[in-house]
Parts: C-alpha cells; structure tokens; sequence
C-alpha cells in the first residue's frame, strides 16, 4: 500500500465533489498526495452497443434509445469537470496531485486502487437517481472491501463539525481518536467521544488519561459520553439523539456489520471509517 | 343758535381715581381664574363644548391679542380634568391582507402594556419555538418523514430490479438516469450476442425491456407526489411543533387581556399565523440542521416578526382626563396623521408600525384647538379637516393616494372612528368668509363664540380689571403695581378702546405695557412699579415708533409743509388726519382748501380725479355737495364750480371724516369770510349739516396740539371735534393741562352751523320767515354768491344764444 495517497473517487456529483473537499483536508492533515480518479463505466457502454437497450431519464422519465458516441462524450466531459474540481482544490492547499480516467467496471476498479491508497473518498451515492436513502451500491462496497480508511461524504457536505467519534479500548480506537483531535484543531476545538465501556473498568481510565494528555498538548477539547450498555442498538440510538458532525469510526468488527451501517446510513453526516492508516504523530 | 363752548376739563379724559381702587399693591390682589367680560363667548363656549351633536365644533372669533387662545384652552383644560380619559388606539397587522393594517381599541393605558408584552411574546417565541425544533424526537420523526420518500424509491426500484434480474434484464446507472439492458448469465449484451438469441427470446426481452421501463417510468413520475406529500407531512409537524411550543404563551397573554375580545380575536389571529408561518420565522427551506446553521439569521427573524408587533399610535397611559391639543402648524400630516417609509436597497418600504398619529388622532376623544388662519394656509388641510369631521373618521392616507396621483401600492390602515371637538380660533373675517364662501362651513361649525373688543368701565368692572393686571403681572413674574400705576394702565385702556367708558379686552397691548413699566421701573432702581414708570413705558413706547411723526412735525414747523396755526384765510382750514404705521398711530395736521366760480353745479374732489381719493372719501364729498344743494339756493340752479383739495397730500386719501372740514372750506370761500386758522377741524358731514364720530379722536387732537405746541401756543388755537366724539376723549395729561390753563380748546360740534361760527366768528344764520338767511351771516353770503352765481350764468347762457343766433 502506498501509505502516501489517497484516492477521490470523482464522477462530478455533488457527492464527490464535497469528498473532495474533505480529501482535501485529509491530505493536508497526513501530508498525502491525491489521487483522483473517474471511472468511465465499461458496463455502460456495452450497454450502449445493444440496440434494445433503453434509457429512463431521471429528471423527466422520458425514455430512448442510448448512444455509444454521446455517452462517450458525456464521460469526456464529465471526467474534465473532475480534473478542474481536483486541480483547484488540490492547488488552494498546495497538495500534490495526480488524475486518471479509467474505463472499467466501477467497483472492481475501485477496489483494485484502494489496495495502494491509505484513504479512499467519496459521495455516498451518484446523484443521477433522483434520490435514495443510506449510500449507494459503490459505498458500501468500498466500505466493505477497502483495508485503508474510507471517508464518506454525505448530503453535499464535506466535513461537519464537531466530530464525534466512537471509541472503545484505546488500542482500538488509538487511531480514530488521534484523527478527532487532528480534525478538532480545524474548528471548534473540541469533540465528542462515545465510549462502549469493555469489562475492564481500567481501559476507561487509560482512554480518559490518554485523552486528557492528548487534549492539553494539542490545545483540543473532548467531551466523552459513555454509553451504557455498550450494545450496537444503544450506540445506534445515542448517535440518532446526538446528530453527530462528522462520525468517526474505528476499525472494530461489529461497526462494520450491516444492521451497525444502516443505522448510521439514516444519520445523514459524513463517515470516516479509520481502517489500516499511519499512525499520526500525536504526542 | 347758541354759542358752542370749549369742552371742560373732566370731559377731555375719564381719569381711573386711585379711591376707586381698593388695594395698596397689586400684591393685594387676588388672580383672576375665570374669564372676565366676555360672558357672551364663554356662554357660547359652554354650550359648543357640552352639546354632542354632529357638527357642533366651534369658531372662535375675534381679533388676535384679545387672549382668544389662553381663554379657549384654560376653559377647556379645566373642563377635560372632569371628562375621562379616552380610548388607546393601536395599530395590528392584518395576517389576511398586511397592506390593510387593522385597529384594535383598548382602555386607556392598555395600549402600551399591550405592546410590550408582544414584543416579550415575540422573544419568547424566539427562543421557545427554535428549542422545539432542536427537540431529538422531532428531528427523529421529521427524519423518518424524509427518509419515507427515498425509501419508497428505493423500494419500488429494487423490486425493479428483481423483477429485471428475473427476467435476465440489468439496470445501470447513466448520467441521466437508468438503463435497462438484457443479460445473460449475469453479462450484459452487446449486439451480436443479443441476435445470436432465439427470435422468440429476444422478442420477450424486448418486451420486458419495455414493460420494466413502463415501471421506472411510473417510479418516476410518483416521485413528485411522494415529495408533495412528505412536505405537506413536514409542515403539518412543524406547525404541531410551533403550536405545542406558542399555544402556552398565547393562552397566558390571553387570560391577561379576558376582558377585552378583540385583543383575544387578534391573539387567536397571532397564533394561527405564527403556526402557519414557523417555516419562514424558525426554520429554513431544508428543515433544522446542523448547529443550526440552516437557520434564519437573528435579523432576518427580527423583520420577520416585526408583524407582530403593536402599533401604539395613541397612548393615554398618561392622560389625565380627556385631551385637549393645540397644533400649531396643521398641515396635512400633521392633522391626519401619515405612513412614514424607510429606505431599504433603494426602496422605499413601509409597514404598520410605520403608521403615525396626527394631531386629530391625538385629540380624539377630546378637543382639538388649530388656528384657523394657519389652518387654511396649508395646503389641502382645511379639506381634509371637513372630510374627516363629516365622515367622522381618520383615514390615514398620503395626499398622493387621497389626489389619487400616486398608483404604487401602499398601506390602506382601517379608519378610526372620529369623535372630536374641534375649535378653530380665527378673526371675524375669516369667521365671516367661511360662512359665506364655503357651504360646509355652517354644517361643521356651529357654534360661533364670538369675543367681545372691550367691556363697559364700571366701578365693578375696574376692580376685576385690577385683578386681571394682578394676573398678568404675577404671570409675568413682574414687580408689583401700585394703585397709581394700576390707574394709569386702566386709563390706557380705556384709551386703547377709544372709548371714556370701556376698557379694552385686547390684553396683549396691556400685558405689553406691564411689562415695559416693569422694565422701566427696575432701571430707575424701584420695587413697586408706580404711575410714573407706566407714563414712562407709554411716553417711550411711542418715542421708540415716533421717529417719521417727529419728522413731520419738524417739517410742518419749518414751513415745509404749510400748515397756518395763527391768522385768518379764506377757503383754507386745518385738517385733521390719523396716520397708522406699524401699530402706531398719531394725528397728523393737514390744510384744505376750497377754490370756487360761477359754474355747472359741480364740486370737485381733486384727490379723486387724480385717483389719491378712497371710496368713502368720494362718499363724503357726494354728502357735501348734497348739503350745499339742498340748503342754498333750492329755487336756482346750482351754478356753481368749486374744487377742493388736500394740499401737499401725496398719498391716499380715505375716509368721510374731513367732510366737515371741506364744508367749512367751501362755505368760507362762497361767503368770502375768512376762516380762523388756529383751529384744525375734524368730523363726517351729513347731508343734513349734523357732524357725526369719526374715528382716532384723541390722536387727531394730540396731532394739532403738538403742532401748536412746538410753534408757541397763542391762547386761541385748539380743536373741533364731533361732539358725538366726547365719550371718546382720553387725551394725555399733557393736552388736559394746556387746556386747563386756556392755552388750547377743545370744541363739540353737532352741527356745521355751529363749526363755522367758531371758525369765522360770523353766526352761521338761520332762515327767516321768509325763507331768507339774514345777511350778515355766514348762510347769507354763500346764498348771496350762489344766486350770483345763478344769474351770471342766465346771463352768461342767455348772451350765448343771441351769439349762436346772430
């Protein structure tokens, strides 16, 4: 894994385009390059070699016939959108970059550049279908299969402030809450943590010691919620009631389950799973 | 005929004794609270102010300085202490149609209290209603509200897509929306592959392909329904939200205000708008957010709210009793009230609480004093005034929308009932013109209260006048007067009313008088003002006004002008005229004399040829010549040509009362007997010889003595006068002591018969038996000439007609 990159998913929705304003930060933060991607569907234009297959407009409902050449030229088109929007964020924060049109299947794709990238961005869901609740197909997919760190932007937003971040041992959730404090410093200083207490009742106060030492050297609030009993359906209603910034995850098994991801997919904030990155220098 | 006698001297002045006057110092006196000598208009006051009905609003009229203002507006303040106090009045927003304000009447004092307790109902809803929305269960149901319409999608799509798998269809997303594609083994198919497929496969592909999108197609037109109806969802919670979060407070403002309905008609209004409205007032467009970043800003919900607002427009939190105003500018807005705008990005905006009160809505309930004079000299404010009083109500509209010039929409408020007694303070001719010219006036104004010019000199009187002086001079905050003093202003009074036996009601002039004898007092070191330092204050009140009077006199002296004050002349006398500039006036003698010959019968008024001559001086001289023609010579043509003239007279003459004085002129030239030229002579002519008043008396007389005066009295020279004039004689101690020592006269005339024997010292002469004045007199002589005249011109006429024959 190139543990210096990380990879935009770009396809010019509104989506993408506000993970590229959080891939932004990210990189800036973990001094990473970017790497931004569109992917010109390869399923789609085979479609478009087939003379029955049709098109329902999305906005209008009105159907025809597809057209390999001005699909071709939508891509074209909408992959230069990409690299403008790329350029221009990327140069605000003087972040090295690199662009690359890919014709393939989506998620195949996908998966195959996660494997050298140590965050992948990107919208939830396309904005081609009028409107879908939780994320699309693409999002869950890397959500499942990437190794690194995955942020998923959502509703047009980038990063939304406070985070909040769930945590339970601190070796578990070292890195998710190192990136709370790194994301803190950019506004409001401070966040909230939603702690699932373990059996041992010191790893509470190793978290707590550890957050206090953290938080004094970087100048950065926190405010840790404990939730009791640490079940997945309490954390789920926690975070309903709580309306959370930006959720950070961490990378523990149950908060990849799905029943765990449709809960957070009604949230309507931005996730960032925190999955096999560097550790950032914290202390 | 009986010889006239000089005047004696207590008839030359009506002297105030001081015995007559009960008190040391004004100090003594008591102030006076009612209005003294003007029963008549405080009557007529009384009955405008108590009588109810329509069109009963008063005029009161009279001539300014007469404490028309102060009388008007003490009676009324003392009676508005007794009245209760009227209704506040407020302005609301009207949530059904905001341009046309509504009117809410409240108890005096509950207009205010209203407000306030709005504006704290309105930061209550400020910060009640956003907590609310902040609440987790609303943001839980309104979430699963939202979530509802992609669900549904999401639903009807993937059941879709199951159907389309089944029958070996794929959906891809495209840029535009969804494609429908047929598979085989899970991989898509181009072309070739597709006709590689039985016909009887590719024709039910073709077919599903077709139905599916039929689906999508119904998928997707459901979706606007969907939305429609999770907004209409969302709003109906919202507004839930809103009235759980403001039905507590209302309910509690509205047991305060239980007893009034429609403060409780307008809460329930409020209610239901700021429920309808919590989108626009507490939320945005997409709902409550994060940290609340999607909500209205404090100033953008600050204007919002403003409708919410009360419009105090009048407060009687304060009143005590019914109000009385006086406006002393009344022009349109200010009488009717006006709907200010503000500026905002160029244009102008307004709102009900822009809406300000004129004085009319001020004084509803009570009574509202206006100059009449000012009145109508602001343009479109008497109209309006009537409209008002005539509809009984206030609309407040600009003058633009009451013109109907200006078409932009502005605000129409509810009119306010109008109950008002309006007093407008005039003088007589304005009073006069109204009535005449403008046939609402008589409709609207009722009652005239009519201010009399002065009050009768009775002993009881003169008390009631000392108080009077007492009351200025204690509201003044003036020294005190002594009994002398006090006098002395009385007979000033009397002298400002022209009249022995009055006193003036024109207390300006007085008030004026006090005050300068104050001030002359003080400079000469004094603490009690005495008769001196009011002759004083007179004596250089007329100095300060004197300058062009002294010049004349100056001239006259010289022999610039030529006025005679010793001697004899025939067909010339001494005039008497009164000269007014700038609230000053003075007598001022003048010479006419008379030029005659045989001729038509005509007397010329050279002043009127010229056009120098007024109408009344033309009236005068008409009376002259009726004289001569039916006293003289009735059985002969008049033939005679006579011209009289005012010499050295370069303004206008006006006025009959040298008519007299030109009689005597004429008669001295028919008569040829020469008039006495230490005399100067005033008094209107009838046609029967009677010399009747005439105006400014004491100054004609002061005018002449002044003269004889500066030129050395002889012992012989004085005045006549009308002896109708007598009671009007108040002349200064100055001329009452020259006559007293016989060096000045003052002569009554009734008649002319009487005035040419003083001047010529020949008796007039009366008509014998046989109709024929004897011949010595003064009648002899005219007719003697007239018949003259009368032959020479049978002669003259009887020769012409041989010539013409010849």
């Amino acid at each position: 894994m190139n543990s210096k990159r990380i990879l935009i998913a770009l396809d010019s929705s509104s989506q993408s385009l506000s993970a590229l304003d959080a891939a932004v930060e990210i990189a800036h933060q973990r001094g990473c390059e970017l790497l931004g991607v569109f992917i010109e569907d390869a399923e789609l234009l085979r479609v478009t070699q087939c003379d029955v297959a049709r098109e329902v407009g999305a906005s209008a409902a009105q159907s025809r016939n597809l057209q390999h050449a001005e699909i071709e030229s939508i891509f074209r088109s909408l992959a230069a959108h990409a690299r403008q929007s790329l350029e221009i964020a990327a140069e605000r924060k003087r972040i090295p970059w690199d662009f690359q049109v890919i014709r393939g299947q989506v998620d195949e794709t996908l998966t195959e550049l996660m494997k050298e990238v140590e965050v992948t961005a990107l919208g939830s869901l396309s904005s081609r279908w009028p409107a879908t609740s939780g994320f699309g197909s693409t999002a869950l997919n890397v959500l499942k299969k990437s190794k690194g760190g995955v942020f998923i932007a959502r509703n047009g937003n980038s990063i939304l402030f406070p985070v909040t971040v769930v945590s339970r041992t601190l070796e578990e959730s070292r890195m998710a809450l190192e990136t709370a404090f790194s994301m803190g410093n950019l506004c409001h200083h401070y966040f909230n943590v939603l702690y699932l207490p373990g059996d041992d009742p010191l790893q509470e106060l190793e978290l707590r010691q550890w957050l206090t030492q953290v938080s004094q050297d970087k100048a950065v609030l926190f405010r840790m919620y404990v939730i009791t009993p640490p079940t997945m359906m309490n954390l789920a209603g926690y975070l309903q009631a709580f309306r959370p910034g930006t959720l950070i995850l961490p990378d523990i098994p149950w908060l990849k389950k799905a029943r765990f991801l449709k809960q957070v997919q009604t949230l309507d904030c931005p996730v960032y799973l925190i999955r096999g990155m560097e550790e950032m220098e914290t202390s | 005929m009986s010889r006239v006698s000089p005047l004696k001297i207590n008839q030359l002045t009506n002297r105030c004794s001081t015995k007559d006057l009960s008190f040391r110092t004004t100090k003594d006196l008591k102030p006076v609270r009612d209005v003294i000598g003007q029963d008549r208009a405080v009557e007529a006051l009384k009955f405008g102010v108590e009588i109810g009905s329509e069109g009963y609003n008063l005029f009161v009229l009279g001539p300014s300085g007469y404490g028309r203002h102060s009388v008007v507006q003490n009676y009324l303040n003392r009676l508005a202490k007794t009245k209760p106090v009227p209704s506040d009045w407020c302005y609301v927003n009207n949530f059904v149609d905001s341009y046309k304000p509504l009117l809410l009447k409240l108890p005096s004092g509950t207009g205010r209290k209203l407000a306030e307790d709005m504006d704290r109902l309105v930061e209550d809803f400020r910060n009640s209603v956003p907590a609310a929305f902040e609440n987790d269960k609303y943001r839980m149901r309104r979430q699963e509200i939202e979530h509802e319409v992609s669900e549904q999608q999401d639903k009807a799509l993937e059941a879709v897509k199951k159907r389309a798998k089944k029958k070996n269809i794929t959906l891809i997303q495209t840029p535009s929306g969804i494609a429908l594609s047929p598979t085989k083994a899970g991989e898509i198919l181009d072309q070739d592959a597709f006709r590689k497929l039985p016909v009887k496969e590719r024709k039910k592909l073709q077919k599903d392909i077709t139905a599916l999108q039929a689906d999508i197609e119904k998928i997707i037109h459901h979706i606007p329904r969907i939305r429609r109806s999770i907004q209409r969802k969302v709003k109906d919670l919202n507004q839930a939200v809103t009235r759980a979060a403001v039905s507590g407070l209302i309910e509690d403002l509205k047991q305060e205000y239980s007893a009034m309905h429609n403060v409780q008609d307008y809460l329930d209004k409020v209610q239901e708008d700021v429920v309808e409205s919590a989108e626009e007032l507490f939320l945005s467009k997409e709902g409550p957010g994060q940290g609340g970043g999607n909500m209205p800003t404090e100033e953008m919900q600050v204007a919002s709210m403003v409708r919410y607002r009360v419009n105090v427009l009048v407060d009687h939190g304060e009143t005590k009793g019914t109000p009385v105003l006086y406006e002393d500018n009344p022009c349109y807005n200010n009488l009717v009230g006006r709907v200010e705008h503000i500026s905002h990005m160029g244009t102008l905006l307004t709102d009900f609480t822009l809406i300000k009160p004129g004085m009319l809505h001020l004084a509803n309930g009570g009574y509202l004093v206006i100059d009449a004079m000012q009145l109508l000299m602001q343009p479109f404010a008497w109209d309006s005034l009537k409209r008002c009083l005539r509809s009984r109500e206030i609309r407040v509209e600009s003058l633009g929308q009451s013109l109907s010039l200006v078409s932009t929409v502005s605000l129409e408020p509810e009119p306010l009932p109008l109950d008002v007694k309006v007093v407008l303070v005039g003088d007589r001719m304005l009073y006069y013109m109204l009535h005449d010219l403008d046939p609402e006036f008589s409709d609207l104004f009722k009652v005239a209260v009519d201010f009399e010019d002065h009050m009768d000199r009775s002993p009881r009187n003169v008390q009631m006048y000392a108080r009077l002086i007492a009351t200025l001079i204690q509201k003044d905050d003036l020294m005190p007067f002594d009994r002398g003093a006090v006098a002395r202003v009385i007979e000033f009074s009397s002298r400002h009313a022209e009249d022995a036996e009055k006193l003036t009601m024109e207390m300006r002039s007085v008030a004026d008088l006090l005050r300068e004898s104050n001030y002359w007092a003080r400079q000469g070191k004094a603490t009690l003002v005495k008769s001196d330092h009011v002759q004083n204050a007179i004596d250089q009140a007329a100095r300060r006004l004197g300058r062009i009077q002294t010049r004349w006199r100056e001239e006259t002296v010289k022999g610039t002008f030529i006025i005679e004050t010793e001697g004899e002349r025939v067909g010339q006398i001494n005039a008497l005229s009164v000269i007014q500039l700038g609230g000053h006036a003075f007598g001022h003698p003048g010479r006419i004399t008379a030029q005659v010959r045989m001729g038509g019968g005509e007397v010329i008024d050279i002043e009127r040829e010229v056009n120098l001559g007024g109408s009344l001086h033309s009236k005068g001289m008409m009376i002259l010549s009726g004289y001569l023609m039916g006293h003289f010579v009735a059985d002969k043509p008049l033939s005679l040509s006579a011209s009289l003239v005012f010499e050295q007279s370069y303004n206008g003459v006006d006025g009959d009362s040298a008519s007299s004085t030109e009689l005597y002129a004429l008669l001295s030239a028919l008569s040829g007997l020469p008039i006495k030229q230490t005399f100067a002579v005033t008094g209107a002519l009838s046609q029967m010889g009677e010399v009747q008043a005439i105006g400014g008396v004491n100054e004609k007389i002061e005018g002449f003595f002044e003269l004889c005066k500066a030129r050395g009295f002889t012992g012989d020279q004085g005045v006549l006068i009308p002896a109708a004039n007598v009671n009007h004689l108040m002349l200064n101690p100055e001329v009452t002591d020259a006559v007293r020592q016989k060096k000045f006269h003052i002569y009554p005339i009734c008649h002319v018969n009487e005035g040419i024997s003083v001047l010529t010292g020949v008796p007039a002469g009366k008509r014998n038996a046989k109709g024929l004045f004897p011949k010595n007199t003064v009648n002899g002589l005219v007719e003697r000439r007239l018949v003259a005249f009368a032959e020479q011109s049978r002669a003259f006429h009887a020769n012409d007609g041989k010539d013409e024959k010849k």
